[in-house]
């Protein structure tokens, strides 16, 4: 890139040009001035729009650079004010905001070029140049004939009274005016000139069309010389210097000077015809020569006019880079100092481009990627691979962090030396939370479906827990009197001990003890109390496992797997649900005893077998039956729930696994319970499915990959499938 | 027979030898009312069958039918509603741990029952039980 700008230095373009920048800001101006100090043009920097419009009454210019933030004029109204006084000015908007719709507007009503802050200094550099010859060398479409000149009285007197023939003349080719020291040259009334074809005034009609074309031609011509016929008839040689008006690319009139050139023509004339004998034989001797550097020549003119096409795109290309506002976009040297840095890296970063240039891209990362020399690691393998792409955390000017996406791509010259990295970052932040927003909803929702079931169940639940709890009591409440009872016969029986100890007759408390022991049925209640100790055993145990069936299930899952037992699983979920299947199914049970444990998320799965015997047991209207099986087929280990309920019908079986998909009365369901399942199964690469006879039954089938999900994952490709 | 239980009987006081229907699904429960009740002025019967309970009503007489409410074979109300069709001087308690599913009897049904929640008091349901033989002996006179 730095070839290509000093390159342009060579080509001067062919007068000075004035370009006028007005901004409010002193440092932008400083700023400016310093990186155009070496250009070839004259600058003239204003601080206002007003400022700048006092400037440009005075003085015109070539090009004015208007800022587009300033207090009392928007740049993009100082630029509509030059273009309506002085259209042939280029206009260029200089704007921090080039996505606005003011600029963007301006770019279609009369501004020529935008320039981005903050600029790149080449590209500024360039962008100038590249405007200023091009106009220099634009070719203006020829208008209609223009309308004679006004008078303009501060120099009217000047010009008519002036010592050296002036006059102008249309695009026609008719005189429009011509002063005093013209007329007198050619010996005409001021009458009798204007209006008159320049055709008519040159001796030959040629070289008035020359200099017409060339005026036409935007031409600034000068020493043109021409043989002018005066009124009286003689012819007089002549030396013109012309250039043309130009008012929004309509040519108003050509401004001519016209000099007498006889007594040097005379002279010439004598020298000019023993150089011409000179000329001749030396043209001949070099007329191949010449052919040849012709050719040379226009070569060098393409070649110069596809360099600077291709400067004019690369100069674009830079100025769309530097504009990017959504990513960071940046430039390395191979050993990793950021070189370039556009507004999107500032927006993103935090840093400016003066804060940041040549500086170590490691500064990105945090300070475990650096420890760890993951910078270097990147580079190293953009190096290898062309090009790499990575997630991960990056730190900001102020510190803070940011998830990014980051392209890095080693850039090679043609002979394939390493020159740089290109990087582009892009703050993936937003849509990292919004990801995550998404599995904590999806997660969320299996919880809550899971609890909303669970709360449906409660009330069976409650059942289940109720009658233990009730003969718990009551077996307690019979245990107390049945120890008051014994502590009667106790009582009796020490006192026939102590009376038989002390020598007395124990005969009457026996009686008393053979009548209480008859009276509390003794025997019964000693047998009895083992049985009453036995059923308040297995009420509390009871409890404890649905509890702890139901502690399982409320549970949220840490999203680990765990090697597991469906048999165990079913279980639970059965106990759940077992006061919604007890009275209206028989359930069978027909589970493989050594089934393996899979790894899997426990509830997750439990939740999956709970829904499915609630959907058994609410497709049971009166009495059915629910058979519950568990085996290993294949590689996976497969659970079958079947009930002989009243079966789903064909056009509802696609919809199933829909969510909010129910036919269940409202409040009965949420149509959650099978879209769920899926779910889960789906995450633990298994899969669900279903057959359904309507009157006769249905039957869920699902099936967890024995390795777990991820040697499931493996194994779904085809070429890494076992045999 | 324990004080306790000879003072509540001399305020309720039965003057006929009865025998007590006991129907529930849980046979845990069963045991629990048996023993509850077993020492009662009144022969207890139980049976987790609702239908074997309608069986025996045909045979002996009954003189309260106990019932629970949620089982498998047939549901409570519906059960002490064909002990009202065989005999009509039966009395009839439900005894369910769910009462607010009652909403779902129809009124009609409803109305002729007399309720008990589980989990029981074992004093209570004693009283209640004397209550109702006591109201059965009052109606035969």
């Amino acid at each position: 890139m730095g070839t290509k700008a000093l390159k342009t230095t060579e080509r001067r373009p062919l007068r000075s040009h004035k370009v006028l920048i007005a901004d409010d800001q002193p440092e932008i101006l400083t700023s400016l001035r310093r990186v155009l100090r070496e250009e070839p043009y004259d600058l003239i920097t204003c601080d206002s729009a007003s400022k700048a419009l006092e400037w440009l009454a005075e003085n015109p210019v070539d090009m004015v650079i208007a800022d587009e933030r300033m207090p009392e004029m928007r740049g993009s109204d100082l630029l509509q004010k030059v273009r309506d006084a002085w259209p042939q000015t280029i206009r260029v908007i200089l704007t921090g905001y080039p996505g606005s719709s003011t600029v963007a507007q301006g770019l279609t009503h009369g501004i020529d070029w935008l320039i981005s802050k903050p600029w790149n200094d080449d590209a500024l550099r360039l962008t100038i140049r590249q405007m200023l010859d091009d106009r220099d060398f634009k070719r203006p479409a020829s208008g209609p004939p223009a309308e004679p000149v006004k008078s303009e009285p501060e120099s009217a007197d000047f010009c008519e009274q002036a010592a050296v023939p002036l006059s102008s003349i249309g695009a026609d080719g008719r005189v429009l005016w011509a002063n005093r020291a013209e007329l007198d040259f050619l010996g005409y009334s001021k009458h009798e000139y204007v209006g008159k074809s320049i055709i008519d005034i040159h001796a030959d009609p040629r070289t008035a069309q020359e200099l017409l074309r060339r005026l036409a031609d935007g031409e600034t011509v000068r020493q043109f010389e021409a043989r002018l016929r005066r009124r009286d008839g003689t012819f007089v040689d002549a030396l013109i210097d012309a250039n043309v008006r130009w008012e929004d690319r309509k040519f108003v009139r050509a401004r001519c000077i016209t000099r007498d050139n006889t007594s040097q023509k005379s002279t010439e004339a004598r020298l000019r015809r023993d150089r011409d004998e000179l000329e001749t034989s030396i043209r001949e001797r070099t007329r191949d020569l010449q052919g040849a550097n012709d050719e040379l020549h226009r070569e060098s003119t393409e070649r110069q006019r596809a360099e600077d096409t291709q400067r004019l795109s690369e100069m674009r290309f830079r100025l769309l880079v530097e504009g990017v506002k959504d990513y960071a976009i940046y430039m390395l040297s191979p050993d990793g100092i950021i070189v370039s840095w556009n507004i999107g890296s500032e927006r993103i970063k935090g840093y400016t481009a003066e804060e940041i240039l040549g500086r170590p891209q490691s500064m990105f990362y945090t300070d475990e990627d650096r420890n760890a020399n993951k910078p270097e690691r990147l580079l190293e393998s953009a190096k290898a691979h062309g090009r790499i792409e990575e997630e991960g955390w990056s730190v900001r000017k102020d510190g803070s962090r940011f998830w990014s996406h980051v392209v890095i791509t080693a850039l090679r010259d043609p002979s394939g030396r390493l020159i740089g990295f290109a990087k582009i970052t892009q703050d993936l932040t937003e849509r990292r939370r919004a990801d995550e927003d998404k599995a904590r909803l999806s997660a969320q929702m299996l919880q809550g479906q899971k609890l909303q079931a669970i709360g449906q169940l409660s009330a069976g639940i409650a059942h289940e827990i109720n009658n233990p709890v009730g003969y718990i009591l009551s077996n307690l409440n019979t245990m107390g009197e049945y120890c008051q009872d014994l502590r009667r016969l106790l009582k009796v029986a020490t006192a026939a001990a102590s009376a038989r100890e002390k020598g007395g007759d124990p005969t009457e408390a026996l009686k008393e003890y053979q009548r209480i022991a008859e009276d509390i049925h003794a025997d019964h209640l000693i047998a009895d109390l083992v049985d009453v100790v036995g059923d308040c055993k297995l009420g509390g145990e009871k409890i404890r496992d649905i509890v702890r069936s139901l502690r399982e299930f409320s549970h949220v899952d840490e999203g680990e797997l765990r090697p597991t037992d469906l048999n165990k699983c079913l279980e639970d979920a059965l106990r759940i649900c077992w006061n919604e299947l007890k009275y209206k199914a028989e359930v069978r049970k027909d589970y493989q005893a050594d089934l393996p444990q899979v790894p899997a998320y426990p509830q997750r799965l439990g939740q999956v077998f709970m829904n499915l015997l609630v959907n058994a047991g609410q497709a049971i209207e009166k009495r059915g039956q629910v058979f519950l099986s568990t085996r290993v087929e294949g590689e996976y280990a497969v659970v079958r729930v079947r009930d002989t309920g009243q079966g789903i019908p064909p056009e509802h079986l696609s919809k199933l696994f829909e969510p909010f998909f129910t036919t269940k009365e409202v409040g009965t369901g949420t149509g959650l319970g099978l879209h769920v399942a899926y779910k889960i199964v789906n995450a633990h690469r298994g899969k669900i499915e279903i057959s359904s006879v309507v009157g006769q039954g249905t039957e869920f089938t699902v099936r967890i990959p024995l390795g777990g999900p991820r040697v499931a994952a493996a194994t779904e490709h085809p070429a890494e499938r076992r045999p | 027979m324990i004080a306790a239980q000879k003072s509540e009987a001399s305020v309720l006081n039965l003057y006929h030898w009865h025998t007590v229907l006991v129907v529930d699904d849980d046979r845990e429960v069963l045991a629990a009312l048996r023993r509850v009740l077993d020492r009662e002025p009144y022969d207890v019967v139980t049976t987790d069958r609702p239908g074997l309970a309608l069986d025996w009503m045909s045979r002996k007489n009954i003189s309260l039918a106990i019932s629970d409410q949620l089982m498998p074979e047939m549901d409570g109300d519906r059960f002490l509603e064909e002990v009202w069709k065989h005999s009509p001087t039966t009395g009839r308690l439900l005894l369910t741990g769910h009462p607010e599913r009652l909403n779902a009897i129809p009124a009609s049904r409803r109305n002729l029952l007399k309720v008990m929640l589980k989990p029981w008091e074992d004093g209570d349901l004693r009283k209640t039980i004397r209550t109702l033989l006591r109201e059965r002996e009052g109606s035969q006179g």
